[in-house]
């Protein structure tokens, strides 16, 4: 194929548009061909990516990010309890064919003198057995089902943990910090108001005592000229 | 509740790269995930709602992006992962609608469709392109999309937006399929050489 050829299937294939023979086609290449256009592949594919940075902006709703957290803590989880899973299975598990006897001696079945029957074989009391058939017979919960039910319970109270923990402490975190600062501006309030009320105690105080003196003198001016104009009635008559 | 970073469409600044922050995201620390959220989102949103038009399923599709990424994080290019996830919301999106629609018979959506169809299988020598780059080139972009042909710029939507394959414009259209490959490799020609001369998409 030649290089012309190839270009035009790799500008399909950045734009997402192929058809499914020319993808096949296009996969062998890149396999195959040395001299493949990866150069090429890479501009399409960053031109490709950078159509759609010409749209208008727009913000999704808020609360998805809560939505999108609560998800991936749950995939987490799953995650983690299937590579606990494997890890269980993949270990081996010991087994022994050694029974212990009264005094702590390891023992071989055979030696023992047991002998191993399938678990039809034993005979049960009768009331085992009613009881059984009863189990059998009614409408039973499988153990399995409270199994899945408490993991899922332990899921879900793990997811919420963590959830808690990681977006609520930053939230009380901030909160706290808020607290302090409010606490730490009203203190300075309360210490700028006293500061003004003892200011302004002192000044009024002040004003008050300048004008209490004015009062006296004005009262004396009052008393002498009151004096005087009795003295002129007095000589008038 | 706090604003989200980059919630304006913008990319708030932050100290960390996206390949420092994918580098820990890997590493299951979500709040590096959540910084990479708030980064991409409204880019990531804008596109799906470009494609789907209605809220419900574009927020329906986001998550389901965020959370491919998330499981697939080891996947994704630590030095262009604006390609990677712009790409990879383009395929999902686009498959996402042909399953609602049901016009088109696609496998079984399990991990290897997934793997291979919706994961962008970007190149090996691919350049580095930040975020913060291309929005920076954003109304160049616009212009350079405006000074395409009108049936150039159709041909284009039809590819990127609806997903069409050249067989199905050429239906659509009723013109030859030649016409239809031939208006698209001039369109991404022009496109792509007009972008090599923006200083911000060669860093």
């Amino acid at each position: 194929m030649d290089n012309k050829k190839k270009i035009e299937l790799l500008k399909l294939s950045a734009i997402g548009c192929i058809n499914e023979d020319d993808q096949a086609t296009l996969n062998s290449l890149m396999l195959e061909d040395e001299n493949f256009p990866w150069n090429e592949l890479g501009e399409f594919q960053n031109l490709a990516a950078l159509i759609p940075s010409s749209l208008v902006i727009e913000t999704p709703n808020w609360e998805l990010k809560d939505k999108v957290a609560r998800k991936l803590y749950n995939l987490r989880d799953e995650i983690k309890s299937q590579q606990k899973q494997k890890t269980t299975v993949e270990q081996p598990v010991e087994t022994s064919d050694q029974l212990i006897n009264e005094s702590g001696e390891a023992i071989s079945i055979e030696d023992s003198g047991l002998e191993l029957t399938s678990a039809d074989d034993i005979e049960l009391p009768v009331e085992e057995k009613i009881s059984n058939e009863s189990v059998v017979e009614g409408e039973v919960e499988l153990p399995q089902t409270n199994v899945k039910h408490s993991v899922d319970r332990e899921l879900i109270e793990r997811t919420t943990k963590d959830y808690i923990d990681s977006h609520f402490e930053k939230e009380i975190k901030s909160t706290q910090k808020n607290i302090k600062k409010s606490l730490l501006l009203s203190l300075i309030l309360f210490v700028i108001s006293l500061l003004l009320i003892v200011f302004m105690f002192f000044k009024f105080s002040g004003d008050l005592d300048s004008k209490q003196e004015e009062i006296n003198v004005l009262k004396k001016r009052l008393g002498i000229s009151h004096l005087q104009s009795s003295n002129k009635s007095i000589n008038l008559i | 509740m706090q604003k989200p970073d980059g919630a304006d469409g913008l990319v708030t600044i932050n100290p960390l790269t996206d390949s420092e922050l994918l580098a820990s995201a890997a590493e299951q620390d979500t709040l590096a995930f959540e910084q990479l959220y708030a980064r991409y989102s409204p880019t990531i949103y804008s596109l799906i709602k470009k494609i789907v038009s209605d809220k419900e399923s574009a927020e329906k599709i986001l998550v389901e992006v965020f959370l491919i990424f998330w499981k697939r994080i080891e996947d994704f290019n630590k030095e262009n992962l604006f390609t990677g996830l712009v790409l990879l919301t383009r395929n999902k999106t686009l498959d996402y609608m042909k399953r609602k629609h049901g016009n088109t018979i696609l496998p079984e959506y399990e991990d290897n469709y997934e793997r291979y169809n919706i994961i962008p299988n970007l190149s090996n020598k691919i350049n580095p392109l930040k975020l913060q780059n291309a929005l920076k080139i954003k109304y160049e972009i616009g212009e350079m999309i405006k000074g395409l042909t009108d049936a150039q710029r159709y041909v284009l939507s039809l590819f990127y937006f609806d997903g069409l394959d050249e067989n199905e414009i050429s239906q659509k259209l009723k013109i030859p399929l030649p016409t239809v490959r031939s208006k698209l490799q001039v369109a991404t020609d022009i496109l792509l050489e007009k972008t090599r001369t923006l200083e911000s998409y060669n860093g």
